[in-house]
């Protein structure tokens, strides 16, 4: 012990009489092997200064919100997909933990999509703003109806382009009748059901009419036609009680805007649908002007690492590349790829593929 | 005793190298050098946990478990995907949480029409079973859909959380019987199969289907129609409730549904986590999603089991060709009969 002790005064001695100098940084190495391969979701979301180069001003974060809401993963050759709902959380999530984004614009340009994936998508940025507390701004490009339109709602301030489309207040559910094709090809389809309504919205729903009398077969068709009726008519309800509550606004009185129909920019703004006219810069400038008067804004598009992103019209999803290796749609037929109820201006019953 | 002053020469050194004016040229630096591997065994992609939400310091973690698309006993392989059997991804997921008590409470996150009656079975009771085994509090959160076997499924959890949106109800049976004999009979081809036991190609596409097959197919159907209800009652009896209008197949908006008391209440994803922990008396801290390490998952929302993309490449869906890839007797809402390729 003592002579531990000894030994330890006499190192440090000639320590200090040396006056001691490291020449060579200490290193340490951790060597970590895995045996299967990184995910991909190692595309993380990252900032891209997107604007013009100004030196001290508010930081707001772009969030672009583009084609159709739904939720499922858009994989294929070429793409690392990705799904809307998950990738909108993400950038908000990010948002969320990095403080010196003072203020989000959204930017939309989009149809519509699903009715759920809609509906979480407003409920993620709602609670962003209630936890947060910071300015959301949304900006409408090209498209903003329908499920683009309800997730704007819940915005502070919605900004349209002067040439947006939006409105698209409806709820669609694609129905087709297949039988008679089946009959020209003398296809017979009768399922066996348990549950007479199992498939409802089928397109051989009607299939086995000739196992029914015609009096029954009419009473099945309206049926059917009822149960879809009924949940369509309350996805609508909820979409008005939306508008209502996100807006402040009271929508009797305008029901002429109500019935689904598309609406200019102009019309909107009367109607009290949105609230100004302005580009996407103008937009980015509400949103720090709410945040402080001065300074102008810093604009950063939030994106995944892998999609590229270095103007504020930078479109970050990237879409998978095998659809449009195939022309043919026949809206029927692809319709398993889509979600049913969609809150989604459609003039095309093939838009979502 | 040796340690001690190991550590006191160490200490001494520091401090006086301090107040000697000890200088290091160069900032201490730390290197980490990961190295990965690409092993050619993909069925080694073990299941791994990756935290998606965050809520507090401390408190329980809520594990989610996803349950996506058609459940079907079946591989999903193809082109650029390892496909995976949806059963076996919920047994995996249920181990992982099993072995590992931190993870206080589990949220099953379904998005899904049904599928197999085997399956959705099979799902049902290995969900019980580690509800019974571990005691642990089990939400089941409805997304864009669930119905049928998801719903019969989710009747296994403690509560059943719906979206506003969901779409739910689907208690029923389906069998797709089509008839291809004209068809083929106007491309030259008959099927005339040799048979000892005259039923037994009950269902075939080749010839058309007899009223008194109907009436056998329909007799199983029924049952599975009756376990599904018994299901029901059992595990939320004191729940349903009105004219049970709602047993005949249709779908529900959620509003309807909880009328019907086949779900508890509506919300979010969020929400959903929040309340699993509930019961362990402490906060949610975190959320972590349990997923196939080569599946990517990065957010709550992440659908892990990745779909083969060969199903897209050909855009034409016969549904009487399709149907040999699923299975026969289907607990699903049946919007479109080639939902399942």
């Amino acid at each position: 012990m003592n002579i531990e002790w000894k030994k330890a005064v006499l190192m440090l001695g000639v320590l200090l009489a040396l006056g001691c100098e490291l020449h060579q940084p200490i290193s340490i190495r951790t060597r970590l092997t895995q045996g299967i391969a990184p995910a991909l979701d190692t595309s993380s979301i990252v900032e891209m200064p997107v604007g013009k180069k100004v030196h001290g001003g508010i930081k707001v974060g772009i969030i672009d919100i583009h084609g159709l809401m739904v939720n499922a993963n858009r994989t294929g050759p070429m793409s690392l997909g990705g799904n809307p709902v998950a990738d909108f959380r993400a950038k908000l999530d990010y948002a969320r933990r990095h403080r010196d984004i003072a203020a989000l614009v959204i930017r939309v340009n989009s149809p519509g999509g699903a009715v759920s994936a809609c509906d979480v998508m407003r409920e993620d940025l709602k609670r962003f703003q209630q936890d947060t507390g910071r300015p959301v701004v949304v900006s409408l490009l090209d498209v903003g109806t329908s499920g683009a339109y309800y997730l704007a709602t819940t915005g502070d301030l919605i900004v349209a382009h002067p040439t947006t489309i939006t409105g698209g207040i409806g709820v669609v559910f694609n129905q087709y009748q297949m039988s008679g094709m089946a009959e020209k090809n003398d296809l017979l389809c009768e399922p066996i059901r348990a549950g007479k309504a199992i498939d409802v919205g089928s397109p051989f729903y009607k299939a086995d009419a000739s196992l029914l009398t015609t009096k029954e077969f009419e009473q099945r068709m309206e049926e059917g036609g009822q149960i879809l009726n009924r949940i369509a008519t309350q996805f609508q309800q909820q979409f008005h009680q939306r508008i209502e509550e996100g807006r402040g606004i009271q929508l009797s009185g305008k029901e002429e805007y109500l019935d689904g129909r598309i609406l200019t920019a102009s019309t909107a703004l009367e109607a009290g649908l949105v609230d100004s006219i302005g580009y996407l810069d103008d937009a980015l400038r509400i949103a720090a002007s709410q945040v402080s008067c001065s300074a102008a804004p810093v604009a950063v598009l939030l994106h995944r690492c892998a999609d590229r992103g270095d103007t504020p019209y930078a479109i970050t999803p990237a879409d998978p590349l095998q659809h449009d290796l195939f022309p043919i749609d026949i809206p029927g037929l692809s319709r398993e790829e889509l979600p049913l109820f969609l809150y989604l201006w459609q003039p095309n019953p093939t838009y979502a593929r | 005793m040796e340690m001690r002053s190991g550590f006191a020469i160490l200490a001494g050194l520091f401090i006086v190298a301090g107040l000697g004016g000890c200088k290091l040229r160069q900032p201490l630096q730390m290197k980490a050098h990961l190295t990965q591997e690409i092993t050619s065994g993909v069925d080694s992609s073990p299941i791994i946990r990756m935290p998606v939400a965050h809520y507090g310091r401390c408190g329980t973690t809520v594990a989610i478990i996803d349950v996506d698309g058609l459940l079907v006993h079946e591989n999903r392989t193809g082109a650029m995907s390892y496909g995976t059997n949806p059963v076996a991804d919920f047994r995996a997921k249920l181990d992982y949480a099993r072995c590992h008590p931190e993870l206080g409470a589990i949220v099953v996150r379904i998005n899904s029409p049904g599928g197999g009656v085997t399956a959705c079975d099979v799902m049902w009771r290995e969900l019980q079973q580690f509800k019974e085994e571990t005691g642990r509090p089990v939400v089941a959160m409805l997304m864009d859909v669930g119905t049928g076997g998801s719903l019969y499924l989710a009747t296994a959890a403690d509560l059943i959380v719906a979206l506003p949106t969901t779409i739910t109800g689907g208690i029923g049976v389906i069998f797709n019987v089509y008839s291809l004999e004209k068809p083929l009979e106007r491309l030259g081809i008959a099927g005339i199969p040799v048979k000892a036991g005259e039923k037994i190609d009950v269902g075939t596409v080749l010839s058309e289907c007899s009223e008194e097959n109907r009436e056998l197919l329909q007799a199983i159907a029924d049952e599975y129609q009756s376990r599904f209800h018994e299901r029901l009652r059992s595990s939320r009896g004191k729940e349903l409730r009105g004219d049970e209008a709602f047993l005949d197949g249709r779908i529900l908006a959620p509003s309807d549904a909880i009328d019907a008391g086949l779900i508890d209440l509506v919300g979010y994803l969020d929400d959903a986590i929040m309340m699993a922990a509930e019961p362990t008396g402490q906060r949610a801290a975190m959320a972590v999603l349990l997923h196939r390490q080569l599946d990517p998952a990065d957010t709550p929302y992440a659908i892990t089991p990745s779909n083969p993309i060969q199903g897209e490449i050909l855009p034409l869906d016969i549904p009487p060709l399709n149907r040999p890839k699923l299975p026969m007797f289907l607990y699903m809402w049946q919007p479109n009969p080639s939902y399942g390729n």
